[in-house]
């Protein structure tokens, strides 16, 4: 596979491992930004419908290598709520890999 | 033989200066803190969440350090855990496995390496690179009094492998414990009491899957029925989806089938919202509309969903076309019909 290409003025690549790799037979998506956190799995949703419950719900999320969470329905945990993507950042969506 | 007593014995044959404690049995809540409390650093190399999340949850109530490392078809992560180890609720403590992944998949997506498959040499990577970690962790005097481990816990880093990627490696920053895990923060009530009673159970926390039977017996033909049919040739031109992922399908499969992949199967066949019929990227323009419509996966649940997915579309035409399962999918096809058939 080739390097994943630098997203188009005012959008950000999402990036897919493992698992949601598998699901959405994709590498990455580009998606528009600027992007609120909070709406970054309804948007994903709407590509991929299934990969919510699926695959986002146990994942793990970064924003250009760090570590994000990312609110939830239950409303744990809202500490990074106000973070909003911008346009060239890098998101990856890292479900667990458990097998060994 | 055990594969416990097997892999002492290679590990034996790379190294007999080496003590090794084999256990027979498998790591319960149990026994969870017998096993482990008699060692300074654990690594986990287990291949399901009920696992992961127990040797985590016992690693924070003994207070070790875990190295837990996992791989499956190309991908691989690693990560140093509860490092250095400190009390539940302290934030000089390195986080859990819980901190990274609260909630486990759902358990109808775990796949053991057996089923998705897995490249020798990413296992090999992946142990390889935990070893190492193992061996830094024993170097720098873990257990000990004067140990030269930090007692701030360094800035942890999630390790990604993907081996298919232009990026092979990722570093991943991660932070201290979460101010809300079950486990390791000030908030958890897990003690190793708890532990032991039973109260948590990891298979229930991880989900069951249960075998689907959503299909009555007249929706669904045994594989040695739809050999006849093919062998037959009486039907004319019918369609047979298998719905594994390509990975399975592309191994083997049966003459004639077309693979459209569980998880692509909703994308791609989106119903429309004016009322049309659906529109189906992956049904051929030469099948007549009442060709029957045969569905297979690996053992028969997915293909379950599938036809109900295909006669709620409308498909079936009020009956005028056959939609049905191969009842036992693969699995059975190997059974009943061709032997030297791999499954996977």
């Amino acid at each position: 596979m080739g390097a994943i290409p630098k997203p188009p003025q005012g959008q950000f690549n999402v990036l897919y491992f493992a698992s949601a790799n598998s699901f959405t037979s994709k590498e990455y998506d580009t998606l528009p930004a600027p992007l609120p956190i909070s709406q970054l799995f309804d948007a994903l949703e709407e590509k991929h419908s299934g990969i919510k419950d699926k695959i986002l719900s146990s994942c793990l999320v970064t924003v250009n290598l760090n570590y994000v969470n990312v609110p939830n329905d239950d409303g744990e945990d809202a500490s990074d709520s106000s973070v909003v993507i911008q346009a060239g950042d890098e998101v990856a969506i890292i479900p667990p890999v458990s097998s060994g | 033989m055990k594969k416990v007593h097997s892999l002492i014995q290679y590990c034996q044959g790379l190294n007999p200066e080496v003590k090794y404690v084999g256990y027979d049995e498998h790591l319960t809540p149990q026994n969870a803190e017998d096993v482990v409390n008699a060692y300074d650093v654990v690594l986990d190399c287990t291949d399901h969440p009920t696992s992961r999340y127990l040797i985590s949850d016992i690693c924070v109530l003994l207070g070790k350090p875990l190295v837990s490392a996992s791989a499956l078809r190309t991908d691989g992560q690693l990560i140093v855990l509860n490092n250095p180890p400190a009390a539940q609720g302290s934030t000089d403590g390195g986080l859990c496995y819980r901190c990274v992944f609260p909630k486990p998949p759902p358990a109808d997506s775990v796949v053991s390496c057996g089923e998705g498959g897995i490249l020798g040499p990413v296992v090999g990577v992946m142990g390889v690179l935990q070893a190492l970690e193992a061996i830094k962790l024993i170097a720098a005097g873990i257990g000990r009094e004067n140990s030269s481990i930090p007692k701030e816990p360094v800035t942890p880093s999630l390790l990604l492998f993907s081996a298919n990627s232009s990026t092979p490696f990722r570093s991943i920053r991660m932070r201290g414990r979460r101010s809300n895990c079950f486990a390791c923060s000030a908030s958890s009530t897990l003690t190793l009491k708890e532990l032991k009673a039973g109260s948590l159970d990891y298979v229930q926390f991880c989900g069951v899957t249960q075998p689907i039977n959503i299909l009555q017996p007249d929706e669904r033909i045994s594989a040695t029925y739809y050999k006849s049919i093919l062998a037959s040739g009486t039907e004319g031109r019918s369609l047979l989806l298998d719905v594994r992922e390509k990975e399975h399908f592309d191994v083997a499969q049966i003459p004639g089938a077309i693979n459209i992949p569980f998880s692509t199967f909703q994308t791609k066949s989106r119903s429309t919202s004016n009322g049309d019929a659906p529109r189906l990227e992956w049904l051929p323009e030469d099948v007549a509309s009442d060709a029957s419509i045969y569905v297979v996966c690996r053992v028969g649940n997915d293909s379950q969903l599938v036809t109900k997915k295909l006669k709620d579309m409308g498909l079936d035409r009020h009956g005028e076309r056959f939609i049905g399962d191969i009842k036992g999918g693969m699995k059975a096809w190997k059974l009943e019909v061709d032997q030297t058939m791999p499954f996977t």
